[in-house]
């Protein structure tokens, strides 16, 4: 018993250090990620607790109107080009239906419609599977990026 | 993209529990299942805690996510030196966790906190009074009430009431008179008088705890260069008298110049600590493999020693960051918040959590001489365990109105 609890320990101190750095790390991120967060002060119109999207996107760079938040007030919005989306932007890079979100069991969801440019999560082309949106990531859709505040 | 739920915080300190409690539980032969009883428990407490902060919005959530690891690490320790106290750290937690629900709510709720400037002096005075009349001593500083068998620290409880009473001035006009002394002046005296009380304690480190914090809250809240010098001039004075005058601190001193001197006696706890720390290296000698319990004092004060001998330096350098990212936060709260009581508050209790592990943590490494006083959150003891919750649930409580401005 005393040598397999003794090469246990031995083991496992490298384990307790590794994982006490992660969490450091984790912690140090996701303050980064807070801050990031706070130098975007919320709009006016949105009322507290309420998620939204933020455009980071330059508007006067953009032939098309777009707003520079957009409440996300429903339980299920669809983004595209088309004037049946809860959100219609006229983005000829965006496709008629592009990309959906929903909230369900407290976090929001977001899925690409099958769009033919694609939808980008902080940087990253999303695949078939929906993805859950944190505070703070970025989405990418035709021209438009997106903050998400949640 | 959501992070996965292994790459969580929460997720880290509850594999570190498992882990470390796992490994406990089979550390003493015949085995003992109240080891995973108490791992349960503290697990359960962190879990549930932050699960509330998270999700009913309660403010920071990274307040208390740090502590809760320091906790784990904490009690990891005490159980691993004395296993009857680590059963009595769990009961204090729990104590503690209901304290911080309770102060976050009454902070929270209460807002003429910063009206009460004499009630905070009175109480202060009134329990200097009392040690000194029904207290106890033990370890060698008169600074304990026992009620109903159950000991409490006195001090613990009078550098809360200390930051209360210096933020009611700083936090507030600070142009005011008190008896036709000038406010800033009346503080700075009565922070002597505070200090004071505490030497007749023997309490050196809260003395030297008190000072710094009132010395820091001067230089950030006003612009008196010259009261900032006296202050120091002060501070030299009185400790080079201390150093004359009182045989306490002349061991200190010597222990912390030269402790091989007189190791067998008075040198013996700040070089079993050194030797303990030597021993650790970089990745320490795994938890239950080293021999911290030769250290007087090691599941309190002394407790960093251990954590650097069974966890190696890499892990005595995670705990400092863990308070380092600690005093941040706090010191974020306060920033963001506008000029008044809460923001005083704030940057009192950061600083005073920043001083009090610098000065353990140095004194035991002996950087600085040592002077005893708790690691917050790690070491055993229920006062201090309690009060740094007390410190905690106010942090909280001041965050959560920040964000609901």
């Amino acid at each position: 018993m005393p040598t397999i609890f003794s090469a246990l320990s031995t083991i496992l101190r490298y384990v307790f250090i590794t994982i006490i750095y992660l969490f450091i790390f984790g912690i140090i991120r996701m303050i980064f990620l807070d801050i990031k967060k706070m130098d975007i002060p919320r709009p006016r119109q949105i009322p507290k607790n309420m998620a939204y999207l933020q455009l980071l996107t330059d508007k006067k760079s953009l032939y098309f109107d777009v707003d520079s938040v957009y409440p996300l007030d429903t339980e299920h919005i669809i983004i595209g080009r088309s004037e049946k989306c809860d959100i219609s932007i006229n983005d000829l890079y965006m496709s008629t239906r592009h990309v959906q979100l929903w909230f369900e069991d407290g976090e929001w969801y977001i899925a690409d419609l099958g769009s033919t440019n694609g939808t980008y999560i902080n940087g990253r082309k999303m695949k078939d599977e929906p993805l859950i949106l944190d505070s703070g990531d970025t989405i990418k859709i035709g021209q438009l990026e997106f903050l998400v505040v949640i | 993209m959501k992070k996965s739920i292994a790459k969580r915080p929460i997720f880290m300190v509850a594999l570190i529990n498992v882990l470390a409690f796992a490994l406990l539980f089979i550390y003493r032969t015949p085995l003992n299942y109240q080891t995973l009883y108490v791992g349960g428990s503290i697990l359960a407490l962190n879990l549930v805690t932050y699960t509330i902060i998270r999700y009913y919005r309660l403010g920071d959530e990274y307040l208390f996510l740090i502590v809760s690891m320091l906790i784990t690490i904490g009690v990891v320790m005490i159980c691993r030196i004395n296993y009857s106290l680590g059963i009595a750290q769990v009961g204090w937690y729990l104590i503690a966790i209901c304290v911080f629900y309770l102060v976050f709510a009454a902070y929270r709720f209460i807002g003429f906190w910063g009206r009460l400037r004499w009630l905070y002096l009175a109480l202060a005075i009134g329990l200097f009074i009392a040690t000194q009349i029904i207290g106890t001593t033990i370890n060698g500083a008169k600074n304990w009430i026992v009620i109903g068998g159950y000991s409490f620290q006195t001090s613990e409880v009078i550098k809360i009431l200390f930051i209360f009473f210096l933020s009611c001035y700083f936090g507030g006009e600070r142009d005011g008179f008190v008896f036709n002394i000038k406010e800033k002046y009346f503080i700075t005296l009565m922070t002597y008088a505070f200090m004071g009380f505490l030497i007749l304690q023997r309490e050196w480190g809260f003395t030297l705890l008190i000072f710094a914090t009132y010395f820091i809250m001067l230089y950030i809240y006003e612009n008196d260069r010259l009261l900032l010098l006296a202050n120091l001039l002060a501070a030299f004075f009185v400790g080079f008298a201390g150093y004359k005058l009182l045989r306490h601190i002349q061991i200190r001193i010597q222990n912390w110049i030269n402790p091989w001197d007189d190791i067998a006696n008075t040198g013996y706890q700040i070089t079993q600590s050194l030797f303990a720390i030597a021993a650790g290296g970089f990745f320490g000698r795994g938890l239950g493999l080293g021999s911290p319990e030769v250290i007087p004092e090691v599941y309190s004060d002394f407790i960093f020693a251990a954590i650097c001998e069974e966890m190696g330096i890499f892990g005595g350098v995670a705990i400092i960051l863990l308070y380092l990212i600690f005093m941040y936060r706090g010191l974020k709260i306060a920033l963001a918040l506008g000029d008044g009581f809460d923001k005083s508050i704030s940057l009192g209790i950061s600083i005073m959590f920043g001083f009090q592990t610098f000065i353990i943590i140095g004194g035991v490494i002996k950087f600085i001489p040592l002077t005893g006083i708790t690691l917050p959150f790690i070491s055993y003891g229920g006062s201090s365990l309690v009060t740094s919750f007390v410190s905690l649930g106010i942090l909280q409580a001041i965050s959560a109105k920040g964000g609901a401005e």
